[in-house]
């Protein structure tokens, strides 16, 4: 009867770990690399995925690089086949940490943390430190992010004739709503 | 005189007509209709996820951005997802047809592929196959 109850409040634990996690497989992440004035370089994903541990501020996100649409089908090829070479690298991943998060802080008011981790893009892994921001409503928790990463960075080489076309810096935009799992 | 205009009117008006199909293809080429697309593969949800269990690169490589046809049980619809034994998320075109929990579907799409982090198979451009 007593290892019963052991067992129980085990499962009980490894129940409430779990019901720490939220997720998202419809999240939003835009890139944009447009220079001004010219035609704009952008493309965005909205079948993301991000899980979310609130019990320990483990976050991990993955887009798959040809679920990103264009508005000019010609840019989607050419974003697939000559940068992000998406057959030999299909997807692109976070896994990282949202520094000093406490689910037990959480309020209405969105709640901007430092967030950290390995960002990998064409096969190519680098640590990145950026915001995060994080806004429940409801029962969902609605997080956002902005950086920019460099193309050059991850192995991605972009044609000097394209060069004055294409942002040195390339901006990323996430948007993440997620729900308990 | 009028010969000239005339010469100058003609180079005008191919100028113009390059001009615009140049920026149509720019801006619209290209695209690749999904649903008028020959499938290359039809599986049955199973037979699709033990190939990405057993070996996730070569599946990748064997389905990717590949117009593919799957049938299999619905087992959520949410928003604009459709999904088929709880791990092929399809993202549709179009809600037509689309029936209960549960039932038997052939969902037509493109893969774009093997989501790890969820464990799930990804297709978007989808759309209820109708026989």
């Amino acid at each position: 009867m007593k290892n019963f109850k052991i067992i129980l409040f085990g499962l009980l634990f490894i129940n409430m770990g779990f019901a720490q996690k939220m997720l998202t497989r419809t999240g939003e992440v835009k890139f944009e690399a447009s220079m001004p004035g010219i035609e704009e370089v952008a493309g965005t994903s909205t079948t993301s995925s991000c899980v979310f541990d609130k019990s320990t501020g483990d976050i991990a996100a993955l887009t798959l690089v040809k679920s990103f649409k264009f508005k000019a089908p010609l840019m989607e090829e050419h974003f697939n086949e000559n940068y992000m070479e998406s057959s030999t690298y299909p997807k692109s991943t976070f896994k990282g940490k949202v520094i000093g998060f406490d689910s037990s802080k959480l309020t209405d008011k969105a709640q901007t943390y430092d967030l950290e981790g390995d960002l990998t893009i064409h096969g190519i892994t680098k640590k990145i430190k950026t915001k995060i921001t994080l806004t429940p409503s409801g029962e969902k928790l609605i997080v956002t992010s902005n950086f920019s990463v460099k193309p050059v960075d991850y192995g991605i080489k972009i044609p000097s004739l394209v060069k004055s076309k294409i942002a040195e810096n390339a901006s990323i935009a996430l948007k993440f709503n997620l729900e308990k799992q | 005189m009028n010969s000239k205009l005339k010469k100058i009117l003609i180079v005008l008006g191919i100028v113009l007509l390059v001009g615009f199909y140049g920026y149509n293809y720019i801006m619209h080429g290209g695209a690749r209709d999904i649903q008028l697309e020959e499938s290359a593969f039809v599986v049955s949800s199973n037979d699709i996820k033990n190939e990405f269990t057993k070996n996730i690169d070569e599946a990748t490589k064997k389905y990717l951005n590949k117009t593919i046809e799957i049938s299999g049980l619905i087992s959520n619809i949410k928003d604009s997802i459709v999904t088929i034994d709880e791990t092929i998320f399809c993202k549709m075109i179009s809600f037509k047809n689309v029936k209960e929990n549960k039932d038997k579907i052939t969902i037509k799409g493109r893969l774009v592929g093997f989501d790890d982090l969820l464990g799930e198979i990804k297709l978007d451009e989808c759309n209820i196959k109708t026989n």
